[in-house]
Formats: C-alpha cells, sequence, structure tokens
C-alpha cells in the first residue's frame, strides 16, 4: 500500500513540475524495486544496490544495474535486504571519491527508501 | 675436494649428455663469412602451429604440448601426442652452440641483400626457395619459407646477393635479472612473467610483465627517493614495509575528522573485519615492500621510501580534504605521488582545487600518478571512461590503465585520450567475465581476519573457487593475493617512476613522462598511431605497458654532468648519441609548423603568403643535470622537400635549381633565435616566424603541392656538434639537429597529392633506390589498400630509372610508363641512375577508394632513399595523409550494351550527387573521354572503365561497362518455297569472314554448296534452279562456326 501511494505520489509531482514549471531539468525522483546486496569494496565500503528492474534514466554503464549508494540512512545497510528506493544522480559535490580496486560501479543518490 | 669431486662429476654428465644427445653438427652462416657451428639436440623440438592449437582449452595448461613460447610455437620433447591437437603443425630440431645457446627455428628466415643485389637476383633467390615476404624493416627482411629455414638460408647466403641469411632464430635472451628471495615472488607474475600462472589458475603468458628484474640489475632503488601513498593509511612497521622507510608525518591523516576516531597525526588504515581500510597497504606493498627478507613479497623500488597520507573515502568530507592532501605530499618531498583512486565522472575539471593542487605538484616537478578507474567492461561492448582526476588536462599527469596476464587490455581499463600508460594488473571481475578474480599480490593488514583476505563479498567480484591466497610462510596473514584493478597498475608505474628518480635525480616530470612514452612496450596489436599529436600512443593502453628496465636504462643514460641540449626526432628519441632507435630521422616530432601563431601542435604544410610569415615550432629540452647558459643558439633552415638533401649546400641559400630557385636557405627573417637559460630537464618551444618561399618559383614541378624540409640545429659552445657532408648521419649522430620532412596530404583541403625531388646530392654518378612502406605502428588498413597510390615520375627522374633498367615491386604498369599504381607494400622503384647532382621530381597521389573505406582517419606512408651500392639511407620523406569519414558513392555505367557494329551509341555514367569528375578508359587503360556521356561508334567489341571522382577531396570509384556486338543472323529467306532465284537477307557483326552452306535434306541427294559473303552486304541471291526439289538448311557460318540456320524449300 505504502508503495503504491509512492508511486502516486512521485508520478503526481512528475507532472506537477512538467506542467508548472516546463523546465526539462527539473531532478526528479524516482522509484523502484531495489535489493542492498552488500558492502562494495571501494568508496568506503558503501554498500552496493541493485535495481531489480530496468529503470530509465540511470547510468547505462552499470554491471548488473549494481550501484554505490550516497545516503542510504544505516537501517538499511543489511546485506540482501529488499526495498523500494527513489533516487537521483547525484551532484557533482555529491559524488564520492572511491579507490579503483573493485568495479566502477556508478553511484546513485538515494532520496527515500522504505521496505518492501 | 668435495668441490673438484662435483666438477668432475659435472664435467661427466656434461660430456656423457652431449655425446647421446648431441646427435649432428650444422652451421648457419652471420655477415662477412662467419660461420657458426651448431649441433642437433635429440629428442628436442620446436613445435609450431601456425593456426594455433586445436584444443577448446587454451587457458589449462595441462592441454599444452610442452614449453609455451608462444600461442602458436612450444618446445617439446615428446612428440607422439602432437597429432591429438588436431592441428596442423611444424616440427624443427632444437640446436645448442659450442657456448650452449639453444636456438629453435620455425619457418620464418631473415636477410638483408647487398646494396649492389638487383631486382632480378632478388627476385630468383625469392622464387627458387619460395620465399614470401612477411615485412621489411632498416634491419632485415622477413621471409617465409617452405623448406626448412636453416638450410634454405644457408642456400641463399651461398649465391653472394645477401649480407646475413640466417632463421629467425628463438633463443632464450640471457638478462642480468635480479630474483629475489622473498617466498611470494613467484606470484607476482606482473613483475616477472615466466608462464608460471596465476593464484586462481589462470595460464599467463611469458613477459606479460613490467620486467622488474632485469631493472633491479640496474637500481633497486634510491632511499633519497620518497613515494607518497595517497590512500587508505599504511600499517605502522608492516613486517615487510617497515617504518625506517616510511616516512610518516605529523598531519598526515587527513580522514581523522571525518571517519572513525584516527589520530591526525598517524596515516595507519583503520582495521576492521567488515570495512576495513585495506587499500593503501596494498598499493604502498606493490611500490616498496621490502626485498630479500625470505617473507612476503617484494616491491618495485624496495630501497626507496614511501610516506603514506591518509584520506578519507566514499563522502562526506569537502573536497578540499584531497587537494590539501596533494600539498601535503608536495611541500613535504615527495618525488612521485601515487593515487588510486578516483571519482565516477570523465569530467577534466570536476573538482578544481584538486586540478590546482596536481599542477601544483607538477610545476614544483613532483610526478603525481592517478588511476584511470574500473569503468569499462569491454566484453560487454562499454569501453568506459578515464575517471577524474585522471581526465584533468594537466601536461605530465600521468594516468595509468591496465593491461593484463597475456598483455592485453584489462575487461574494466578504459579507453582514452589522456591515459598515458598500461601496467599489469588481473583480467576481470567474476561478475563480468566469469572465472576471473584479483590475483595481483602485495602486502595486507596483518591479522588473519583483517584486510582483503578476509573479505567477502556479496555483489559476486570475487571468485566462486579456485582462488589460492596466502597460507603459510612468515607472517602469510600480512599478504594477499587478491589486489587488482587500475589501483594495482598505478603503484606499479609509481614504483618504476621511483627507480629511474633514483639513477636520474635530476629528471623533471617532462622527461620522466617522455622516458615512460617511448620505452613502453606496444602490446596488444593495438594501434598506436592513431593521432599525428601524440605517435606511439593508442587509446586502449595509452603509450603502452611500462617496462621497468628500459626505462631505468633510458633515465640512467640521461644523467648526464655536462649541458647537453636535444631536439627529438621521433617520439622514441631518448638523445642518444648516435640515435639508432629512430626508424625514420626525417620526422622529429619537436618540429611543427602553424600557419597562424596559434600555438597548437599539429603540423601544418607551410603555406605562402608575400607579407605574412608562418610560424616553426621548435621544442628543446635540456637533457642534462646542468643548466644553459643562455648563449645557445638555434638556426631554423627550409628545403623544397626531397629525399636527397646534404649539408650544407642544400640548405645555406647556396644551391639551385635548374631555373635558378634556392633549394633552400637558412630562415627568414630569423635564421638564429637565442634560447633562453633551461633548467636540467627543463624544456621550451620556440616560435620563429617563417617567411614561406614563393611557389611560383618551382612551377617547374607542376601545379602538385610541393612543400618543405625543415632543420633546426643548436649551436651551443659546451655541446658542439659534429657533422659531415651527410645530413642523414648527421641528425643521428647530433642530438642538437632535428628533420622534418613531413608532407600533409588532407584531403578536405583539397590536397591529394605531395611532390618530393629525389636526386644524387654526390658529383659523380650515382645509382639509388626508393622503398616505400607503410607505418608499422598503424593497424587496419594500409593505405596502398583503402586507396589508389599513385606514383608519377618527371622525365629527369623516368630517365635515371631507365637507365638502370626499369625495374619495379610491388607497382602496376599504367599507359603512361612514367605513372605507376602502389600494388602493397614495400615498393622498391629500382636502379635509378642519376647523373652527378641530378635532381627528379616524384608526386605521390592519394585517392581514397569508396569502396574500401574503413572508419580510419590517419595513415602514415614513408618515402625512403637509399644508396643502391651500400643500401645506406640518404634520406626520406613521410606523408601524413588525412581522411574524413564521408558518404560513399558508388560509380555506375549502367548495363552492358549489345550494339550492332559501327552503331553509334551514348554509353551514360549515373550522375552522383556532388561535383565529380568522369573519366572512360578503354581496355587497355588508355583515358579516351572525360566528361558523363561518352559517345562511340562501335568498331570492335570493347569494356569500357568508368572512373568517378570527387571534386572536394579525390575520392574515387570505378565501374566497368562491355559493348558487345549483336549476334550475325540470318534474317529472311524470299521466297520461300522457291523454285529458281532465292534472296536470302543477314546480318554479320564483328566477323572476318563468313559464307552461306546449302545443305540438302529430305528429299534431296545431300548436296552441300558454300556462297561466300560480302561482309559490306546485308543480302545475297542464290540461283537453285539446278537444286532437286525438297528441304534445303541455309546456315550461316561466320568465322568457321554456324550462328544461324534457316530451312528452304525447292519446289
Amino acid at each position: 500500500m505504502k508503495t503504491i501511494f509512492i508511486s502516486i505520489l512521485v508520478l503526481l509531482t512528475f507532472s506537477c513540475s512538467k506542467n508548472n514549471e516546463n523546465e526539462s531539468t527539473v531532478v526528479v525522483p524516482l522509484v523502484t524495486n531495489a535489493t542492498i546486496l552488500s558492502r562494495g569494496q571501494d568508496c568506503n565500503n558503501a554498500y552496493l544496490i541493485k535495481f531489480n528492474n530496468n529503470v530509465i534514466g540511470i547510468p547505462t554503464n552499470s554491471t548488473n544495474n549494481v550501484f554505490y549508494e550516497i545516503n542510504l540512512p544505516n537501517q538499511y545497510k543489511v546485506d540482501n535486504l529488499p526495498l523500494n528506493v527513489t533516487f537521483r544522480l547525484p551532484s557533482n559535490s555529491e559524488m564520492m571519491n572511491c579507490t579503483t580496486q573493485g568495479i566502477a560501479y556508478p553511484q546513485i543518490y538515494i532520496e527515500t527508501a522504505t521496505n518492501q | 675436494m668435495k668441490n673438484k669431486f662435483y666438477k668432475l662429476l659435472f664435467v661427466c654428465f656434461m660430456f656423457s649428455f652431449l655425446t647421446i644427445n648431441a646427435q649432428t653438427n650444422d652451421f648457419y652462416y652471420t655477415s662477412n663469412n662467419n660461420k657458426i657451428n651448431i649441433t642437433k639436440i635429440a629428442g628436442k623440438y620446436l613445435a609450431e602451429f601456425p593456426n594455433g592449437l586445436g584444443v577448446t582449452n587454451t587457458m589449462n595448461p595441462t592441454n599444452y604440448p610442452g614449453i609455451k613460447l608462444s600461442d602458436k610455437t612450444y618446445l617439446v620433447v615428446d612428440t607422439s601426442n602432437l597429432d591429438s591437437y588436431n592441428a596442423t603443425y611444424f616440427l624443427t630440431p632444437t640446436y645448442i652452440t659450442a657456448g650452449g645457446q639453444e636456438l629453435n627455428y620455425t619457418k620464418d628466415i631473415l636477410l638483408k641483400f647487398k646494396g649492389g643485389a638487383t631486382t632480378s637476383n632478388k627476385s630468383n633467390i625469392i622464387s627458387s626457395n619460395n620465399l614470401t615476404l612477411i615485412k621489411t624493416t632498416l634491419s632485415y627482411d622477413m621471409y617465409r619459407t617452405t623448406g626448412d629455414a636453416l638450410q634454405v638460408s644457408k642456400s641463399i647466403y651461398l649465391s653472394g646477393q645477401v649480407e646475413f641469411s640466417t632463421p629467425d632464430f628463438i633463443a632464450e635472451v640471457q638478462k642480468l635479472d635480479y630474483i629475489p628471495n622473498d617466498p611470494y615472488f613467484n606470484q607476482q607474475w606482473y613483475l616477472h612473467n615466466t608462464g608460471q600462472g596465476t593464484n586462481d589458475g589462470k595460464s599467463t603468458t611469458i613477459d606479460a610483465d613490467i620486467d622488474a628484474p632485469e631493472a633491479w640489475s640496474i637500481t633497486k632503488g634510491s632511499p633519497n627517493i620518497t613515494v607518497a601513498i595517497i590512500d587508505e593509511g599504511v600499517t605502522s612497521n608492516h613486517p615487510d614495509l617497515p617504518n625506517t622507510r616510511q616516512i610518516r608525518l605529523n598531519g598526515s591523516n587527513f580522514a581523522a575528522p571525518y571517519q572513525g576516531v584516527n589520530n591526525p597525526n598517524d596515516p595507519s588504515p583503520t582495521i576492521s573485519t567488515t570495512a576495513g581500510n585495506n587499500h593503501g597497504n596494498a598499493c604502498a606493498g606493490i611500490v616498496a615492500a621490502t626485498q630479500d627478507n625470505n617473507e612476503g613479497v617484494t616491491g618495485i623500488a624496495p630501497l626507496c621510501k614511501i610516506m603514506p597520507i591518509k584520506i578519507p573515502f566514499g563522502g562526506g568530507a569537502p573536497s578540499s580534504v584531497y587537494a590539501d592532501a596533494i600539498d601535503f605530499a608536495n611541500v613535504n618531498g615527495a618525488d612521485i605521488i601515487s593515487n588510486s583512486w578516483g571519482y565516477g565522472s570523465s569530467d577534466p575539471n570536476l573538482i578544481p582545487a584538486i586540478v590546482s593542487a596536481i599542477n601544483n605538484a607538477v610545476n614544483n616537478n613532483k610526478q603525481v600518478v592517478f588511476a584511470a578507474g574500473n569503468t569499462a567492461n569491454r566484453v560487454s561492448g562499454n569501453t568506459g571512461f578515464v575517471s577524474f582526476p585522471g581526465s584533468a588536462n594537466i601536461p605530465n599527469l600521468i594516468t595509468v590503465g591496465a593491461s593484463d596476464r597475456n598483455n592485453t587490455t584489462a575487461n574494466y581499463s578504459p579507453n582514452g585520450s589522456n591515459l598515458e600508460i598500461s601496467a599489469p594488473s588481473h583480467s576481470g571481475y567474476n561478475t563480468q567475465i566469469a572465472g576471473e578474480s584479483f590475483n595481483i599480490w602485495t602486502i595486507d593488514i596483518p591479522g588473519a581476519n583483517n584486510g582483503y583476505n578476509s573479505w567477502r563479498d556479496n555483489a559476486g567480484g570475487l571468485p566462486l573457487i579456485g582462488e589460492v591466497l596466502p597460507n603459510n610462510g612468515v607472517n602469510f596473514a600480512s599478504y594477499t593475493g587478491r589486489m587488482g584493478g587500475t589501483s594495482a597498475s598505478t603503484p606499479e608505474v609509481a614504483g618504476v617512476l621511483a627507480l629511474m628518480k633514483s639513477v636520474n635525480s635530476c629528471l623533471s616530470v617532462t622527461q620522466m613522462k617522455n622516458i615512460l612514452q617511448s620505452t613502453a612496450d606496444k602490446i596488444g596489436g593495438f594501434n598506436y598511431n592513431w593521432n599525428s599529436l601524440m605517435p606511439g600512443h593508442s587509446i586502449q593502453l595509452g603509450y603502452g605497458k611500462v617496462n621497468a628496465h628500459k626505462a631505468v636504462q633510458m633515465a640512467q643514460l640521461l644523467n648526464s654532468t655536462t649541458l647537453d641540449l636535444m631536439v627529438k626526432d621521433g617520439i622514441d628519441d631518448n638523445g642518444s648519441q648516435p640515435n639508432n632507435v629512430t626508424p625514420y630521422m626525417w620526422a622529429s616530432t619537436d618540429i611543427w609548423i602553424r600557419n597562424q601563431a596559434d600555438g597548437l601542435l599539429d603540423h601544418q604544410n607551410p603555406e605562402y603568403s608575400a607579407t605574412v610569415p608562418n610560424y616553426a615550432y621548435v621544442r628543446i629540452t635540456n637533457k642534462s643535470c646542468v643548466a644553459s647558459t643562455g648563449n645557445e643558439q638555434l638556426k631554423f633552415y627550409w628545403a623544397k622537400a626531397g629525399t636527397s638533401l646534404s649539408w650544407p649546400n642544400t640548405w645555406n641559400g647556396l644551391s639551385t635549381f635548374p631555373n635558378g630557385s634556392l633549394q633552400g636557405a637558412p630562415a627568414s627573417p630569423n635564421p638564429s633565435t637565442t634560447i633562453p637559460v633551461l633548467q636540467p630537464g627543463q624544456e621550451i618551444i620556440l616560435q620563429i616566424p617563417f617567411l614561406v618561399p614563393n611557389p611560383a618559383n618551382y612551377a617547374f614541378a607542376g601545379s602538385d603541392q610541393w612543400h618543405f624540409c625543415l632543420l633546426s640545429r643548436i649551436e651551443a659552445p659546451n655541446d658542439l656538434l659534429n657533422e659531415t657532408s651527410d645530413l642523414y648521419t648527421n641528425v643521428q649522430n647530433n642530438n642538437g639537429i632535428a628533420w622534418k620532412n613531413v608532407t600533409i596530404v588532407d584531403l578536405v583541403a583539397n590536397r591529394t597529392s605531395g611532390t618530393i625531388a629525389v636526386g644524387n646530392p654526390f658529383e659523380e654518378p650515382h645509382n639509388f633506390y626508393l622503398e616505400l612502406v607503410k607505418e608499422d605502428l598503424e593497424t587496419g588498413k594500409p593505405i596502398y589498400d583503402e586507396a589508389e597510390v599513385t606514383l608519377k615520375m618527371d622525365e629527369t627522374l623516368f630517365n635515371a630509372w631507365e637507365r638502370g633498367g626499369k625495374e619495379a615491386q610491388q607497382v602496376q604498369a599504367t599507359p603512361d610508363e612514367k605513372k605507376k599504381i602502389v600494388k602493397g607494400n614495400n615498393v622498391i622503384i629500382d636502379n635509378i641512375a642519376f647523373n652527378g647532382k641530378e635532381i627528379g621530381i616524384l608526386n605521390i597521389n592519394f585517392n581514397f577508394l569508396t569502396q574500401e573505406l574503413t572508419e580510419k582517419t590517419h595513415f602514415a606512408y614513408h618515402v625512403i632513399q637509399k644508396d643502391a651500392v651500400t643500401g645506406q639511407i640518404i634520406g626520406g620523406e613521410t606523408y601524413i595523409i588525412k581522411k574524413q569519414v564521408r558518404s560513399p558513392f558508388s560509380a555506375d555505367a549502367g548495363d552492358d550494351k549489345i550494339v550492332d557494329k559501327n552503331q553509334t551509341i551514348t554509353i551514360s555514367a549515373q550522375q552522383i550527387n556532388e561535383a565529380a569528375v568522369y573519366n572512360w578508359y578503354d581496355a587497355d587503360g588508355n583515358l579516351v573521354f572525360t566528361g558523363k556521356d561518352l559517345t562511340i561508334s562501335a568498331d570492335v567489341a570493347k569494356k569500357y572503365k568508368l572512373e568517378v571522382i570527387a571534386t572536394i577531396d579525390g575520392f574515387k570509384d570505378y565501374a566497368e561497362v562491355n559493348v558487345n556486338f549483336k549476334p550475325s543472323t540470318l534474317n529472311i529467306i524470299a521466297p520461300n518455297p522457291a523454285t529458281n532465284n532465292v534472296n536470302i537477307s543477314y546480318k554479320l557483326n564483328d566477323v572476318s569472314s563468313a559464307y552461306l552452306m546449302v545443305l540438302g535434306s529430305y528429299g534431296t541427294s545431300g548436296t552441300s554448296n558454300n556462297y561466300i559473303l560480302d561482309a559490306n552486304s546485308e543480302s545475297t541471291n542464290i540461283d537453285i534452279s539446278n537444286y532437286q526439289n525438297g528441304f534445303y538448311t541455309i546456315a550461316l557460318v561466320c568465322d568457321g562456326k554456324i550462328i544461324d540456320a534457316k530451312t528452304l524449300v525447292k519446289n
């Protein structure tokens, strides 16, 4: 029920943004079904999150739809945890610096997270 | 006594070994009748599989038939199972020299023809020995034989036509390697790859490494050289990296305020079993782990020091922290600053403060090294991007990619024009290539439950099975086999830089970068010539894989205590005198022309203006350890482009062409420019105004583009030149002299050709030959396959060639005997017999063929003039052909035509959608008409060739059309039936003789009569009044063949 509510909210937000501001640059959170995988090897061992369905607007150079999370609340940093999240691309100032040992998964800024 | 006993035993053993195993003696020749005796070793062979092994799993060493030398060659002692590989193979015996050097060979032969060998002699040798040319280099020609290469090469040598002829021996090159006693050294395949395989069971390719042991034979580093490791921190007093070789400074922990409860003065890693700072140790160990301590691994520069600087990762810290960390390394004496980290963005100016900090460090002569990042996934077609700060546009910043255990690009290593160099790391991640995993061994956070070895990764980056990690030996839990990515490649390059700096502390960052570029191994078969501004660079691996041995050697070579100013002859020129490495001495990368004073780096053809100068740019480097005085002068000269320039006459304004125009002169208005004081290692680019000579003075060479050769000479009281009249040798012997004979063929500007002078620099008659070769560094189609390359000689050059016998190779004749079309590599225009000081003109034209186009946009083609007697290079010219990708077009001459003899017809070319020239040629290649519509009167059947040349860039295509005659026919027999006379009409086309044959058939007596036909008539009358009644066949016979037939009834 909560998922449906968030989805409707996002859709409404998206529609309002388009109609009222007519700006193509408005950053709109997207909601998707995801799974927290585990800590990654780089980026101070930030968690890896996998999007379980195809989502438009995410970096295409990801391997297996896996991303480094930015701003995931601590309570959700649990291996193999299924979540619904809204997210956006990080700004330059939000982007993490990372060691270059593992795969350079793209980074995703988590706006909201809820348990499935 | 014991030693003597063992020596005796050894001698006995060797005697018996040679007696038992050495079966037959043989020999080969080198130059000057030098005969080398060799002995065949029984039971030892080289097996060559020309098409590779026929097994499916070539990764499994157990499938190999013997010791793998390459993908196609193996040393074998057991030949019984070779057939089981289901692959063609050749066996050749292994030989041994008197000195104990084992030699193997395949089907390839290296030889060098004597200068006096004629083309026919060469052809005879090639054909009689069934040789196929593989390649021609400056030093040798390589041929493949179908016979035994040893025997064939001897036969060739005995012909007397070659300086040397030997098999292309495969022998172990004895290197002065230093092999340390560290027990895990054998796992460090990235330092010394002997084909030992990896800890996770993957085979490795011999020499897919950085040649560290060879470098250690020169230096293991100096304690005066420090490498800063800006990372997650380094363990204090690590068992393999004691604090005596760490410079641990107060304030070096920049992570302290942001992550954990760290001490700002302690750059140690945070220890955790789940999220530890494992990365800093791993990088530091690759640079400087202790060598020869009977423990763990070895670093690349084991006597240098590291300066750990800890920074936060994963966001949350302001960007100023990272700039501060780089500044900290800069001001605290680090010589090299190694950074195995970056951001998920390719923006070259993502964080300006970091760019500024790197610039400050580089300007302070600190070499900054950054990882390129692991953004690619090549197996999925994603070539990634170079990550910031590695993507920053900072001259002398070194950005490092990853090669792999088999000398190609690691799957994750990105493409990039700003990729500087690569170093070996693991091949791929398990989630991208199944079964791949980390396999770079280095130091780790001590403790069984700490560090990379204890790491568990649910995202699938680690192998599922098969991985062997350090599990025995002293302090084994302080080491890991799980390092990888461009993170591992970066400290490898930093370690090599530390070794270089150790043998030559006055190297500048520019020199160190140049050394890395020029000594890198060009692995992977990539195009290392894709950009004329970056010769030797590939977008996959930068300038190639770092070679520690070559880099240290060159660094040592440049350690001069007397002034030495140089201008490079080519990308590979290290300033050695003589320069024996640059293949084409006339293509200096440190001289270029710009039509305006814009300071850009791309060489342009000089353009004439009566009043406005062009600008020559010359880059000068002080390669010594002493400063210049400011009294040194750069002299700059021009000459009309040619392959036979000498010194000083061509350049001093005293030599003229027959029409009185200068062959060359000091540049006007500034023939001499003072070189400012240059500090050790410093370089400067001088800008010199250059008034270009009027091309109208050289109209005798035709209207084609005839550009210029350029020469720079540094005249310095403390760095004298050693010169003779032989310009090529002068350039080779003096690093202060550089030469630029490069013609730009810019198709976009409608320039499809370039003219050069070919002549005799001597007073007496002399014979020369021309070689035309493609650039070896290029991949893809060579220029002569993608374009029609046409050579056009002027009268003088043609006459000289004719006097020498008109011999040539790899060219196709045309109806114009002065014009030839290039048909392959290694064109030879042989035996050009010039009179004294005679000069001819050669024009080379490039028309790209629209049916052969590829994406390639840049081609280099070299013309080399050699002395026909000695084979010595006189000079040369390099053509740089620039092509833009454009829409192709097709020539269309329409369908074949069927016509009557002497019928007038028009053959029309289909018009293409751009301005073009339409040429029609007959079957002999003669131009018969220029225009879209060709009108002909068909007197004989012919094939016509249509050539369509785009006006804008000379691209062309061909089409053919056949004009054939209608067949000759019998048309009408009237009347039919007939009684007395019958009229037969016919049509004859393109026949030399014809007659009618009247054959009696049903109801007749079977008589046969022939009636000769007039080819100029179309009917004839036959009197048949004497024929019996019945049926007759009227056959038309043309040139002896029955062409048509009809039936006539007589009543």
